[in-house]
């Protein structure tokens, strides 16, 4: 039992399941009780796949972006595009299309970005996602400025959803969320634990002794660069539908940073932290958005995170239940 | 054609463009010479010292002599460099904490005292733009063919040239200064020979934040200052140290001039694209000369 749960909070693709799962079929209860907190259970399924992209670029590649809403804005415009100049309104299009826009993107600016590393990459990203909220800004007569685009309800394999209530919609939106994060969360899942896998933890580790045994450090963060920005993307598409209203909001740098402490608050390099921390972080969101301080309290708890608990709160799971094996053999 | 006019207006802007970006940056440069530390706070200190001005300073100046302007020159930017001084006080035991630790520690401390830093000035002055002009207003303008030129902003372009001058002093001529420039070059050396190095630390920390308090103080009367400037300002910022080379302080000059011809050609040519283009040349200098254009030399 012990073991088990140890092992739920380090590298278990399992543990990820149970907890979706369990997530899944309390939720229509929790929805039922008060639909506020359904939705923020709805937020917190949507950011997981972003959280994930986030730290796969960070825990497990070691690059650092300051500038993640850069794909969530790609991801979410797309959508937005495609409804407005378009009138596609299937939510499974729009995941199609922000995938291939945001890898597009992606595979343009990481073929300069991902030469740096630290510093230089954290301050291009924060900068680059800059340039791009400010275009949204500037180019209101295509984006629609500050008032964005407002959208209509997603339909689904075809079926128009407009017809029906708020609650069966957003159920509707819930459950195939959920859906899409579980096979993004395997995918992922497969990444992680893949030969690249494994090649991007070593270059993180040492990138020198990682050049040497003959590894092509670009291209392989190029890649994690990619497939990052693929999962931001998909969390943008989905925001935009959630919404239903794309604002240059989502690519401001303050998104960004709720990118970071998200996952950092679940944890990096553990694979279930993002699961754990896009939970946690709505949770908190939604009682600190009352006091609208939010951005000192979350930057107060970046600092305390990195100084007091670098693993998260995955970490800190991870030790207590050893410390409960541990004192089980002292006691038998 | 371009006219004279213009063409004096917008070498002007230039200067007084490269001042206000030159005491951002070279205490960007100054921290991370000496610590190693990119500290993305540093833009807040600027934003700090304009908020302080505008909320704080004007308002103490005209209350005790009235709105005369010589006062109003002189001491809001003062009052503005003390308290960012204070502010970098409170925040230097997380310098001294970070200075051994890896860049991602690094780079997410420092972020996170941004973040908090901007609900700081939140809290405080509230979310609308504010401004002090007085000083501003009163100083004038001068009549080049067309075009107004504010006396204000040279008198911003001269005082940045006293303060270039007296660091220049500081750094070359003076004991701290020298210490300053060795911990730069190779810290537990100077350790080594018996340096107070922690001293060194604050001095340096102290310092970047008195310029940069200085440099908001005195930036904020031609300007207004709002939420979210610490971010642009630290986008700006940036671009000027990869061109500069990170940690040169001859660079934190080349490259705030450089800054500024290009935003005024760009917000001339193609004002959508300002940042864009800035950031395409940056990654063009850092691709082909990481050092930077400042020759790579510490000082």
């Amino acid at each position: 039992m012990v073991e088990r749960l140890k092992k739920a909070f380090g590298d278990d693709l399992r543990s990820n399941f149970i907890l979706l799962a369990i997530i899944a079929v309390i939720y229509p209860a929790i929805y039922a009780i008060s639909p506020g907190w359904g939705i923020v259970l709805g937020h917190g399924i949507t950011w997981i796949i972003a959280l994930l992209g986030f730290n796969l670029l960070f825990g497990y590649t070691g690059l650092l972006s300051f500038g993640h809403a850069l794909f969530l804005g790609i991801g979410a415009y797309t959508a937005g595009f495609m409804y407005k100049y378009l009138g596609i309104n299937s939510i499974e299009l729009h995941i199609l299309g922000s995938i291939l826009s945001s890898a597009v993107v992606a595979l343009a600016i990481g073929l300069v970005v991902v030469r740096y590393t630290r510093i230089f990459f954290a301050i291009f990203m924060l900068a680059i996602a800059q340039v791009f909220w400010s275009l949204y800004y500037k180019f209101y007569w295509i984006t629609g400025g500050t008032d964005g685009i407002k959208m209509a309800r997603f339909s689904i394999l075809g079926i128009s959803l407009e017809h029906l209530d708020f609650t069966t919609y957003h159920h509707i939106y819930f459950y195939f969320t959920t859906f899409l994060t579980t096979i993004l969360i395997y995918l992922m899942w497969r990444i992680v634990n893949s030969p690249f896998g494994l090649t991007l933890k070593a270059i993180r580790d040492n990138e020198v002794r990682a050049k040497f045994i003959g590894i092509d450090i670009y291209k392989m963060r190029l890649y994690a660069f990619i497939i990052s920005a693929i999962y931001a993307g998909i969390t943008g598409a989905l925001v935009a539908n959630h919404h239903r209203l794309v604002t240059p909001d989502i690519a401001y740098w303050t998104t960004s940073g709720k990118v970071v402490f998200a996952t950092l608050l679940g944890g990096t390099r553990i694979f279930i932290g993002p699961l754990i921390g896009s939970f946690i972080f709505h949770v908190i969101e939604s009682f600190a958005m009352r006091f609208i301080y939010w951005q000192l309290i979350m930057g107060a708890f970046i600092i305390a995170i990195v100084i007091l608990m670098p693993g998260g709160i995955a970490q800190i799971l991870r030790t207590f239940v050893e410390s409960i094996r541990h004192s089980g053999r002292i006691g038998g | 054609m371009i006219e004279l006019g213009e063409v004096v207006v917008r070498i002007y802007n230039i200067f007084f463009g490269t001042s206000v970006l030159f005491l951002i940056a070279v205490g960007l440069n100054l921290i991370y010479g000496v610590m190693r530390i990119v500290n993305l706070t540093h833009p807040a200190f600027f934003t700090l010292g304009c908020y302080t001005v505008a909320g704080l300073g004007v308002g103490i100046v005209i209350s005790l002599l009235g709105t005369s302007l010589t006062p109003l020159l002189i001491i809001p930017p003062l009052i503005a460099a003390l308290i960012v001084v204070i502010a970098s006080l409170i925040v230097f035991p997380l310098f001294i904490y970070m200075s051994g630790k890896g860049d991602e520690v690094q780079l997410l401390v420092t972020y996170g005292l941004l973040l908090i830093f901007e609900d700081v000035f939140r809290l405080i002055w509230g979310v609308e733009p504010l401004r002090a002009s007085q000083a501003y207003e009163m100083a004038g303008s001068l009549i080049v063919g067309e075009y107004l030129i504010p006396v204000y902003n040279i008198y911003v372009i001269l005082s940045a040239l006293i303060l270039v001058l007296l660091l220049w002093l500081l750094l070359f001529k003076t004991k701290i200064g020298i210490l300053i420039r060795a911990s730069s070059m190779d810290i537990e050396m100077t350790a080594a020979l018996g340096a107070d190095v922690k001293k060194v630390l604050l001095v340096t920390v102290l310092l970047a934040g008195f310029l940069a308090g200085l440099g908001g103080g005195l930036y904020l009367p031609s300007a207004s200052v709002m939420l979210g400037m610490s971010v642009e300002l630290l986008v700006l910022a940036f671009v000027v140290v990869v061109i500069g080379g990170l940690g040169s302080f001859l660079g934190s000059f080349v490259g705030s001039f450089i800054v500024s011809v290009l935003r005024t050609i760009t917000l001339m040519l193609f004002p959508e694209l300002e940042l864009a283009l800035i950031y395409i040349v940056a990654i063009l200098i850092l691709t082909f000369k990481p050092e930077g254009l400042g020759g790579g030399r510490k000082w």
